[in-house]
């Protein structure tokens, strides 16, 4: 294990942030931790990181212990390099100053031939070997976070800490640039810890995701796991959307009270049946005209290209479903809705 | 209809734009043309270059060009590494008690620099306490009339400048960027050696240059400690010139006028460039994170090293004058015997000392209301109307606040005895040309406050206010002076407190029988007179203490 996270936990006065939040998390292993703003993500990077001491709980890497509530190892001495969404650029350095400080500060026993090879993959990397020469006022948005990103690989340490890296950037950037992260963590091979507090992000890049709901672990697991088995209600509808459809579990078959809407979900957490109800997701539903199934009315329509995106009513419910293009209903059509 | 409208609006602001340009050319930039005619004119009114060829044979002239540069330089770095560390201390430390810091590194800036330097000859005199302290330790006395102890005391009267200055940038700086260096290796101390400092470099610089400016414009210290020691500096030698009435006293003073406004010119060029500069940084939020944190007992000594150097730069002297002006002698001591009522007992009854009272607080009082109407009509046009005259006017009068007070009083001397050559008004010597002196200096104070109130209202309530049929005059009564009123009293106060304890300006333009209170204290104090200047003084000191009680009173009863 490269990173312990033990039993942490965070409070300012009588306010608790954090709530016994525990995570082994493995050398080169990608996690996001995942939530809304104020549910505690970075004060937890900010505890790993060393500029926080935890109230209770230990945090360990690599066996060393760096932070319990009566002792922490001072940033500069973790093994760690940091990315942060204002990129934290110092304008008066250039480029290259940028990627030799961490070098400076720690590998001083490094010749100045290795400290330069290091820059020049750091800089080739990251791809910005031509603009080694420039000021930080000097560069765009994307440029400015990859000089973070350099400057944090530089000195090689065990463990990447990234605080919401891409939401300063644009919406197309903030995409290209995940490809960005994913590759520079193929190469080098570094535990990453990301925060961030958009799913797609976290989906994409991570090996795994910590969810954090109001400063407790909601779910832990790989993408695949937190968008196909949510544990909670609240997992269902953050990651992706969800329609909660009420009705009766029988053993590990689903079916709404009149027993027009049939689900078999081995899988579905516990926490579901007891709120009697099962998690359909938008794309696991189908319409067809007639036969079987909730009967409801199309409400809404968006045309999206690859799929349309309906809203259907049923009684009181409002359900979201995602069909082929190919399946065209009008708004006003009476519709009937099945599982796929 | 609607065309005749639209023509009276404009025609009515021509008008306006008319006003403001000729008042910005007759009460602001006329002067200043004067006073560099008056340098370039020979005996018999022709033009000549023989006052600046006198210049250069005259080595007393050439002693306090080198005296203002050197001692303003070194005051200046003084300034900058205190205020600096002040300001440090206060916006990234995790010391406590950062209000009552931040207010001592301030009371040698609000207290008039005289009171000052005479608390400290006190203090410093062959009797006073610290120089028996220091015979007792076995040093040396401490002599303020000297070079060293002109620039000290500059040092210390001009800090807040620099403070003020690169606090904001300090704080400006992300936390970020420290945290940035600290996950890069760095320790705390050396986060804000490679990265804070740097960054902050260009604000501590510009404060150094203002610092420098206002060393350069300082009259009193180097009157109180240079005059009799003879350290020639420029504001001194201009006065020296300018009352010794010799036959080209005006002229020469003029040529040394203006190459004292050269010098702070160059020091504003300067300024201007590194205040361009120092916006380079992410972002304009101000960060109050600590980014050093002392260990309890660190901090502890941090606290009491801070505010006991700055107690005893800026309180223990007021306090030390205060009780020395009950001394019969000159010799410290705190024995009942020794003391006497007499010389505050000379402050109330005598004559010369309360005339100049009256004095101050009339001219002070009608310059500040001049300031107060005149600055907010001005406001008005640049906030409300976008008058380019009124712009033209605001950039007028800052440049009769940022050239230094003794070349100001000069020209304003020169101008209105003769606004036009021939017709001499008589001025000179009078209560008016002093009002006016204070209205042209502090001019541009009122102008900044009032459009910074100003711009903060809501021109909707005045357009409302017009288009329901009330008169443009109805709508300033009803909707504008309310509003205006306690942002722009405030933009006053400090306008009154400057020019009530003001000594630069007066010292070459009152007469005997416009005497200004700073004047009688400086008179007092060549004359020999230390128990009476130190009683005068600690009265003001009393009074401007009870203005800012009366003042904080009405704004938190307001609250």
């Amino acid at each position: 294990m490269s990173l312990v996270i033990d039993h942490i936990s965070m409070s300012y006065g009588k306010t608790a942030v954090l709530h016994d939040i525990s995570a082994e998390i493995g050398r080169g292993e990608f996690l996001s931790i995942l939530g809304h703003s104020g549910c505690g993500k970075t004060t937890l990077l900010k505890i790993i990181a060393g500029f926080v001491r935890p109230t209770g709980g230990r945090v360990l890497l690599d066996g060393a212990l760096y932070s319990d509530p009566s002792h922490s190892v001072p940033p500069e001495k973790r093994d760690m390099g940091m990315v942060f969404q204002s990129f934290a650029l110092w304008p008066h350095m250039t480029i290259r100053q940028h990627v030799e400080f961490p070098l400076q500060c720690r590998a001083k026993d490094l010749s100045q031939a290795e400290k330069d090879q290091k820059v020049a993959h750091a800089l080739e990397v990251t791809g910005l070997s031509d603009l080694a020469g420039r000021y930080p006022d000097e560069l765009s948005g994307g440029q400015k976070q990859r000089v973070s990103l350099a400057r944090a690989i530089v000195s090689g340490p065990a463990l990447l800490l990234m605080d919401e890296p891409l939401s300063a950037l644009d919406a197309d950037l903030r995409i290209s640039m995940r490809k960005e992260i994913s590759r520079i963590h193929r190469l080098t091979g570094t535990t990453v810890i990301f925060v961030t507090h958009d799913q797609g992000e976290a989906l994409s890049l991570s090996n795994r995701i910590m969810v954090l709901n109001g400063g407790r672990i909601e779910q832990i697991g790989t993408p695949e796991d937190i968008y196909l088995h949510p544990q909670t209600k609240f997992i269902a509808s953050f990651i992706g959307r969800c329609n909660f459809v009420k009705g009766d579990w029988d053993g590990d078959v689903f079916h709404t009270r009149e027993g027009k809407f049939v689900v078999r979900g081995a899988a579905v957490a516990d926490a579901f049946r007891r709120d009697h109800i099962c998690p359909i997701r938008p794309e696991q539903l189908r319409l067809s005209g007639e036969g079987d199934g909730l009967a409801g009315v199309v409400q809404e329509k968006q045309y999206n290209g690859r799929e349309i995106h309906y809203a259907v009513a049923s009684g009181d419910e409002l359900f979201t479903v995602y069909a082929p293009a190919a399946e065209n209903y009008a708004i006003g059509d009476e519709v009937y809705l099945q599982c796929r | 209809m609607e065309a005749v409208l639209h023509k009276t609006r404009h025609l009515s602001l021509s008008g306006g734009s008319v006003l403001f340009a000729v008042l910005a050319v007759l009460l602001f930039v006329f002067p200043l043309i004067r006073l560099i005619l008056l340098s370039l004119t020979a005996e018999d009114g022709s033009l000549s270059a023989a006052q600046y060829e006198a210049l250069l044979q005259d080595p007393r002239a050439g002693a306090a060009i080198f005296n203002t540069i050197y001692i303003s330089v070194s005051a200046a770095a003084i300034s900058a590494v205190c205020g600096t560390a002040t300001a440090f201390l206060t916006a990234y430390t995790n010391i406590r008690y950062k209000k009552l810091i931040e207010g001592l590194v301030f009371l040698p800036f609000v207290i008039p620099a005289y009171v000052m330097t005479i608390s400290w000859t006190g203090l410093t005199s062959s009797g006073g306490a610290l120089t028996m302290l220091l015979a007792a330790a076995g040093l040396p006395a401490l002599d303020l009339y000297t070079p060293g102890g002109i620039i000290a005391m500059l040092g210390i009267c001009h800090m807040s400048v620099v403070h003020v200055t690169v606090i904001h940038r300090l704080r400006k700086i992300p936390v970020e960027a420290d945290w940035a260096a600290r996950t890069s290796g760095c320790s705390p101390w050396s986060a804000v050696r490679k990265v804070d400092i740097p960054m902050a470099a260009p604000a501590i610089a510009s404060g150094a240059v203002l610092a420098f400016l206002a060393d350069v414009d300082n009259f009193a210290v180097p009157a109180f400690l240079g005059i009799s020691s003879n350290i020639p500096v420029l504001s001194t030698y201009i006065y020296e010139k300018v009352i010794s009435f010799g036959p080209d006293s005006f002229a020469y003073g003029a040529v040394l006028s203006v190459v004292l406004s050269v010098i702070a010119l160059a020091g504003t060029l300067i300024a201007a460039r590194l205040g361009g500069r120092t916006d380079t940084g992410e972002g304009g939020r101000e960060s109050r994170d600590v980014r050093i944190a002392f260990s309890p007992a660190v901090r502890r000594t941090v606290e009491l090293a801070t505010a006991g150097a700055l107690i005893f730069f800026s309180v223990v002297p007021f306090c030390y004058m205060a009780v020395s002006a009950l001394l019969r002698t000159f010799n410290f001591s705190l024995d009942p015997a020794d003391m006497t009522l007499e010389n505050y007992a000379f402050v109330f009854t005598n004559d010369g000392i309360r005339e100049a009272a009256l004095n101050s607080l009339f001219m002070a009082g009608l310059g500040t209301a001049a300031c107060l109407a005149l600055g907010t009509v001005i406001a008005y046009g640049i906030v409300r109307s976008k008058n380019r005259a009124a712009r033209f006017l605001e950039g007028c009068a800052s440049m009769t606040y940022s050239v230094p007070g003794i070349v100001l009083a000069l020209a304003l001397i020169f101008y209105w005895s003769q606004p036009v050559p021939g017709v001499t008004t008589g001025l000179y010597g009078s209560y008016t040309i002093l009002i006016l002196g204070y209205a042209t200096r502090y001019m541009i104070v009122q102008i900044k406050n009032s459009a910074t109130a100003m711009a903060s209202m809501s021109a909707a309530a005045e357009e409302a206010a017009l288009v329901s049929g009330s008169s443009f005059l109805r709508m300033w009564v009803k909707i504008i002076v309310p509003q205006l009123a306690a942002p722009a009293l405030a933009g006053s106060f400090f306008i009154f407190l400057s020019a009530f304890t003001e000594l630069t300006m007066s010292s070459v333009m009152s007469s005997a029988s416009t005497k200004t209170i700073g004047l009688a204290i400086f008179n007092l104090q060549q004359a020999g007179d230390y128990s009476l200047a130190a009683a005068v003084s600690s009265v003001i000191l009393a009074v401007m203490i009870l203005c800012c009680a009366v003042r904080w009173a009405f704004e938190k009863r307001k609250q």
